[in-house]
């Protein structure tokens, strides 16, 4: 459905993009995951026909739209990072404004906006001033104008920023909702949990480079990492800690008071003997917590920081 | 395109300080400069007339003596014969400036129509000035009937200074009083040209008594018909005239329709912070289209503004817009002429992407094109080099087509004002299209 080909786009000595490549099928959700500045928006302001790119091709069904670019905009759902709409105005004429710029009109306009509003939970109150709405409400109606046209391809810009937990829930299942119905979309946000629950696909991308790409197993399984264990257990004894070490995938142990803490080698091997070692030799097991790496802990393995740095 | 000019028209009804400052501010302002200044405007009709004040500063015998004695001390000294046929009470009553100035001129059938003197004192004078009794006080100088004389009858010419002081808030008659005066001077000067060119050329071919003693004849001849020089007094009576009240109608009109042209920048600039601007173009909507809305907002802006003013005028203070047509005429191309002003800031506010210089240079452009084009104070007021650049600007143009309109002139008169209109919007689009096609670096957004 989309080609990305070697996209450049410079501003003055800045890389904001530099060289990137992926595609996207239709039906999926693609998650681009990068911290601020990593070059996400850049890179869908080129896909929006926002920006043009210094160089490479973006192809919607083959069309190149940097060179045609109408061939995508009717079939785009642009929401902007941030809120675009008009303030002054309410909920129903700001949607009915953006259904009739995609070209709606009657019935079907009135139709579009009456099924919008009920998938981003904003129909009782469509008749007050924009101005007048929480944060969380706006960025609704922001994704809800996006939508009104039924687009083939979606673009959401962290649409969720700054907003309180109960509208960020509502969004991911909008979004969730709106793929359902046959939308493909692409979905920017540094929040990973966002991503992982959202996305088929994920893009990891720092300083204008996509520096992993895939599900979130085959990003987890590239880079090859461990599970932590840790056990927090009453009445420790060498007996205890000499059968721990004895198992193939026990490695790096470290004893640090009641806590037993080692990494995972390998798939092999179950932590029910280790539990069956600790009861048998007088240890009484308090907690176990299994630290299984992330997109966060990924992301931090490949760039060297955290998400939200 | 429409759903574009119909939101931006419903965000300008939203803002309900903006639509105050738009629709109240040029009534309020409108009421309270007709009435300030009504004194420079009063009874400017068909009936109007002007009072004033002269002040006498010499003595008419005394003047008359000093003359007689110039005349003999001339014949004593040089030997001249001053004598004009032994008759000299004759020629003073046949030659006399007092009795030119108060008789012949002021008391002429035309100037009687608009002009009522009074004879007092300097200090009367000025107390009539104060108390707007009189409009203007004309103080003829010490020795004026005596320099007269000398100017007339001798080859010395000595200055004769009359002065004018008017009242500030009469402008109109203050300039009717020096006009006045000055055509009369012009008057005097010629007599005196006329001698001094006969003495010339006389004295080429004659000795100087007898120069002089042809100069009795001469002067009769130009002094008691003045040259042929008249007053001429327009006939306004088949014209209405135009009250304070009128006036400050059309000019607020004029200049407060200026102020949509400012809503142009501060409406892309919105669409810029709101966002929507970029949502727009990804829309597919093409920014010349954005422009084109926006221009017919600001149009139709402009229309409401002006309907609501000229319904007031009527209403309040009862201004007959006679010819509706013309009116109409007037009406729409000024309006497109505040819209192609509009797009112009538009095109400057997009190539500064900034708030400041777009607030700057309508403000600064409304004002200038305000008080160039007469909208504060009459063009007639200003100084001449204002008052023709203020007839070329678009609200100077529209606002003396109105007038004209309202005097009751016809196309043919009014069609130079149109046409100063509609050569502003050319100028404006063609200097926004020249900015916008220069782009802009900064708004990435243009280059799709």
């Amino acid at each position: 459905m989309l080609e990305i080909n070697n996209l450049y786009k410079h501003f003055n000595k800045t890389k904001a993009v530099d060289g990137i490549s992926f595609k996207l099928e239709k039906g999926e959700i693609l998650g681009l995951l990068g911290p601020n500045g990593a070059g996400k928006s850049t890179t869908i302001s080129m896909i929006a026909t926002l920006i043009r790119p210094d160089e490479g091709t973006i192809l919607y069904k083959g069309e190149d739209i940097v060179r045609k670019p109408k061939s995508i905009q009717s079939n785009l759902g642009f929401v902007p990072q941030e809120i675009a709409l008009y303030p002054s105005l309410t909920g129903m004429d700001n949607l009915k404004f953006w259904g009739k710029t995609y070209g709606l009109k009657g019935k079907e306009l009135t139709n579009r906006i009456e099924e919008v509003s009920e998938i981003i939970g904003i129909s009782d109150r469509l008749k007050d001033r924009v101005d007048k709405y929480s944060g969380g409400m706006k960025r609704r109606l922001n994704i809800g104008s996006a939508l009104l046209h039924n687009p083939e391809l979606i673009i959401l810009d962290e649409p969720t920023v700054g907003i309180d937990p109960q509208s960020r829930s509502h969004i991911l299942d909008a979004v969730k909702k709106i793929n359902q119905m046959g939308s493909t979309i692409i979905y920017t946000s540094h929040y990973m949990e966002e991503v992982e629950y959202l996305c088929t696909r994920t893009c990891i991308m720092d300083q204008g480079k996509i520096i992993a790409s895939g599900t979130k197993d085959e990003l987890i399984d590239s880079i090859n990492a461990d599970e932590k264990i840790e056990l927090i257990v009453e009445n420790i004894n060498d007996i205890i800690l000499a059968e721990i070490k004895r198992f193939n995938f026990v490695e790096n142990l470290i004893v640090d008071g009641d806590k037993i803490a080692f990494k995972r080698k390998g798939h092999n091997g179950s932590y029910g003997e280790i539990l069956d070692i600790i009861s048998v030799n007088g240890g009484k097991l308090q907690s176990m917590d299994i630290k299984k790496p992330d997109l966060e802990f990924v992301f931090l393995y490949l760039t060297g920081k955290a998400l939200r740095d | 395109m429409i759903n574009i000019i119909l939101k931006d028209l419903k965000l300008m009804l939203s803002d309900k300080k903006e639509l105050a400052a738009i629709i109240l501010m040029p009534i309020i302002l409108t009421t309270i400069l007709s009435f300030a200044l009504s004194g420079s405007f009063q009874e400017m009709g068909s009936q109007w007339t002007m009072d004033i004040a002269i002040v006498k500063n010499y003595d008419l015998d005394q003047d008359q003596a000093s003359f007689r004695n110039f005349t003999l001390s001339m014949e004593e000294r040089f030997g001249i014969e001053m004598d004009f046929g032994n008759n000299e009470e004759a020629l003073f009553s046949e030659f006399n400036p007092e009795k030119i100035f108060f008789e012949d001129f002021l008391g002429s059938d035309e100037m009687k129509k608009f002009i009522r003197y009074t004879l007092c004192t300097e200090e009367e004078a000025y107390a009539l000035l104060e108390n707007k009794h009189v409009s203007s006080i004309v103080i003829l100088p010490d020795q004026y009937v005596y320099n007269s004389y000398i100017n007339t009858f001798t080859t010395f010419r000595n200055n004769i200074d009359i002065t004018v002081v008017s009242h500030p808030d009469m402008n109109y008659r203050r300039q009717v009083t020096e006009e006045v005066i000055s055509s009369f001077n012009n008057i005097m000067s010629s007599i005196t040209i006329s001698k001094n060119v006969y003495f010339e050329k006389a004295s080429e071919y004659m000795s100087l008594n007898e120069v002089v003693a042809g100069l009795e004849d001469f002067v009769k001849d130009i002094g008691t018909e003045p040259a042929g020089v008249n007053v001429v007094i327009t006939d306004i009576n088949q014209k209405n005239f135009i009250n304070s009240f009128t006036y400050y109608s059309i000019a607020m009109m004029s200049m407060f329709i200026l102020f949509s042209a400012g809503y142009g920048g501060k409406f892309i600039l919105n669409e810029k912070i709101d966002n929507t601007y970029y949502r727009l173009v990804a829309t597919g909507v093409d920014r010349r289209m954005i422009i084109t809305g926006k221009f017919f907002m600001m149009f139709i802006m402009a229309i409401i503004q002006s309907i609501v003013l000229i319904g007031y005028s009527k209403i309040a203070f009862g201004i007959n817009w006679i010819n509706i047509p013309l009116l109409l005429l007037t009406m729409l191309l000024s309006c497109l002429a505040v819209a192609s002003i509009g797009v112009f800031i538009i095109a400057l506010t997009i190539r500064s992407n900034s708030y400041k210089t777009s607030d700057a240079f309508s403000n600064a452009l409304v004002q200038v094109l305000a008080l160039a084009g007469g909208s504060y104070l009459p063009l007639q007021i200003l100084p001449k080099t204002v008052g023709q650049f203020g007839r070329l600007t678009p609200n100077g143009a529209t606002l003396q087509t109105y007038i004209k309109i309202l005097e009751g002139y016809g196309i043919s008169e009014i069609l130079p004002g149109l046409v100063v209109i509609m050569v502003n919007i050319t100028v404006m689009l063609l200097l926004s299209g020249i900015l916008l096609k220069g782009g802009n670096s900064n708004d990435q957004s243009i280059i799709a």
